[in-house]
């Protein structure tokens, strides 16, 4: 590294200077490295801007440094020789950013943040609450399309062409269910649907005698019981009613209903209209979900069902029957 | 989790928490903070609040009401005041992280000296955590110092460097990445302060406050006789009269005041000197050794320990700024392992 081409860019090098000032002040080379505690043949080096003795570049701008202040001369301005032939690169330094950029600093990202987190947290409570409240209105799962599956029952509507099997031989069934306007309504119609029934069955129906022992809690308490005696067995199997396998259901205002039997066969899904009636049959015990509750009647087994006992608050009744 | 996701937000600091100044170095961005350690603390009934940090809060050193405190929380380079450590760095890590939206969480790299205690080690890893960094890591000043002087601290020769801090000076013989042999003593920029409002009060019979000795030891300071004589006129409270008094100060009287703390610098020196290995020793007797730190702007510092060790000595380039370079450097070489660092654990 022989640098000796410090004069050749037009300034004194930075040993050119140190030189000068040194020869200037009539020191000694030996007594300057004396004071520096440097050997004289380092320090006369640095006067030939020769730094093969000094690798590290920290060390060399250091002892350029104290030698320009031992002789009184500015540190900056020899410094700035060196630098002027070998560069900064050694230092690889980044002082940048000058402090008086830097504003205090801001809480407003904080409190954005915040004001985010609040907002999205309530929006999502908000949601939350809406679904739910939408849940308990709906009745069973809020799945009206169900109303256009096909039922595994018969469907009877009182005010359509499409009149029921058993009460077109009883006009006085057409009349009553078509008064079925109040909540008890309904069950006239079915009760004096099944009375004809029965009476039919008892007339012409050849039972098998196997049927007569199925017993039944109508046998069993005598509401039927005549009925049972005398005809046989009509009580039987072809009677659902009495056998548990059926019931009637009246609906006095539109409701939602899943009905699905111990086979877990859904046997009644859907909207019904209001004024109709459904028979339904099916393995029991049912399982049942009935919106509107209170305004839907239901008899199984010759009996009413008390559904103010099954609804609840939000007037939709989940339970089961016939166990 | 939420931590490392600000991380993502952030950048890695190497943060020089010095008695007198803390400074903070931003990777990839050079050194971005430079504010004295210095809170000023609002009292209101049982409620403490920070009024100011940094250059505010230091105009504010002395000259407060009675419901605000100014405080340097770093006495002798380790955390004299945890809570008030802690929110100081909270406001700088803030401050250098300008337009984030999440609260910073960076990594950082912390500067302590190497004498301290596992205790003083663990609270500025926790004042650290407390002030939000995801991970901190510590390392020995002397180390930084000699990294951000530009020795070469990584080859197999020995690199003396005396940091004079504002709190403590610390000397450390480096070789091959790690210390050899390190010392330090608790005497700095703030007990030279100390010596002069003491040698005032002694002399002048007046008294200075703790900014006007800072001045003095700033403008006339100096190590070394046989300089240019300067002088400085100061304003202080006689003692006898209670009134403010005005009188000149010297430069040979502040070499004569600050002979004592200067002595301690010199022979802690000297002891580390004594007990190097004899090869590193013969190492630093060729290259001489580096000063650092604020102290190194004392005037003829190095030509004080020079005539006293025989040794070149050089003052670093910039040598207030020079731990957190080291630091800096340090944190840019983190992943590679290069550089012993401390553990508290």
């Amino acid at each position: 590294m022989s640098e000796q081409h410090a004069s050749s860019a037009g300034e004194p090098g930075a040993g050119e200077m140190l030189r000068e000032e040194r020869e200037r002040q009539r020191l000694h080379l030996e007594d300057a490295a004396e004071q520096l505690n440097l050997r004289p043949s380092l320090v006369a080096d640095m006067e030939r801007d020769n730094f093969e003795q000094i690798p590290i570049p920290t060390y060399r701008r250091g002892y350029l440094r104290a030698y320009a202040r031992l002789l009184g001369i500015d540190d900056r301005a020899v410094v700035a020789a060196y630098d002027r032939v070998h560069g900064r690169s050694d230092l690889d330094e980044r002082r940048v950013a000058p402090i008086s950029t830097i504003k205090p600093p801001s809480r407003m990202g904080a409190i954005a943040f915040r004001v985010a987190t609040v907002v999205v947290v309530v929006f999502l409570a908000v949601m939350t609450l809406l679904w739910w409240e939408g849940r308990e209105s709906s009745p069973g799962y809020g799945d009206d399309s169900a109303m256009t599956e096909p039922n595994t029952t018969q469907q009877d509507s009182a005010d359509d062409r499409d009149l029921p099997p058993a009460p077109e031989t009883q006009p006085a069934v057409d009349n009553t269910s078509a008064d079925s306007s109040g909540n008890m309504a309904g069950s006239a119609p079915v009760n004096t649907a099944l009375a004809a029934r029965v009476a039919e069955g008892g007339d012409g129906i050849d039972v098998e005698p196997g049927t007569l022992q199925v017993d039944t809690p109508e046998g069993r308490n005598g509401a039927t019981g005549g009925l049972v005696d005398t005809g046989g067995d009509e009580a039987s199997e072809t009677d659902p009613a009495s056998s548990g396998r059926s019931m009637q259901m009246s609906f006095g205002s539109e409701s939602w209903v899943d009905v699905r039997d111990a086979n877990g066969t859904t046997v009644l899904r859907g909207l019904q209209q209001s004024g109709t009636t459904a028979t339904i049959e099916g393995v029991p015990p049912f399982r049942l979900t009935v919106g509107n509750a209170n305004q839907v009647t239901i008899d199984y087994r010759g009996e009413r069902v008390d559904m103010s006992q099954h609804a609840g608050s939000s007037n939709v009744a989940r339970f089961t029957l016939g166990e | 989790m939420f931590k490392r996701l600000r991380g993502l937000f952030s950048n890695d600091l190497s943060i020089d928490l010095g008695t007198a100044n803390t400074l903070i170095y931003v990777r990839g961005r050079g050194i971005v903070l430079d504010e004295p350690s210095v809170v000023a603390i609002r009292q209101s009934g049982s409620m403490r609040s920070v009024a100011a940090v940094g250059l505010d809060a230091k105009r504010m050193l002395g000259r407060t009401p009675g419901n605000i405190t100014a405080i340097r929380p770093m006495k002798d380079g380790v955390i004299a005041d945890f809570t008030v450590t802690e929110q100081m760095l909270q406001y700088f890590i803030r401050k250098v992280h300008q337009s984030t939206f999440l609260t910073p969480s960076p990594r950082v790299l912390v500067c302590v000296p190497c004498m301290s205690t596992q205790v003083e080690r663990r609270a500025i890893k926790e004042s650290a955590e407390g002030a939000g960094a995801r991970e901190v890591f510590l390392i020995e000043e002397p180390m930084a110092a000699a990294i951000g002087a530009g020795l070469p601290v990584e080859e197999a020769t020995g690199s003396m460097v005396v940091d004079i801090g504002g709190g403590t000076t610390e000397i450390a013989i480096i070789s091959l990445s790690g210390v050899v042999y390190s010392e330090s003593v608790r005497v700095g920029g703030d007990r030279f302060d100390e010596a002069i409002t003491a040698y005032v009060r002694r002399h002048y019979g007046s008294l200075i406050g703790e900014a006007t000795a800072e001045r003095i030891k700033e403008e006339i300071g100096c190590a070394w006789p046989g300089g240019e004589l300067r002088e400085i006129d100061v304003r202080g409270r006689n003692l006898a009269e209670g009134v403010p008094r005005s009188f000149t100060l010297n430069s040979n009287e502040i070499l004569d005041a600050l002979q004592e703390p200067l002595s301690s610098i010199v022979a802690v020196v000297k002891s580390a000197l004594e007990q190097s290995p004899p090869e590193l020793a013969s190492d630093i007797a060729d290259r001489g050794l580096v000063i650092t730190g604020g102290g190194g702007l004392l005037r003829d510092i190095d030509k004080l320990i020079a005539e006293e060790t025989g040794l070149p000595v050089i003052i670093a380039e910039d040598p207030l700024t020079c731990v957190a370079r080291g630091g800096g450097k340090a944190l840019e070489m983190i992943d590679q392992h290069t550089f012993e660092l401390l553990s508290t654990d």
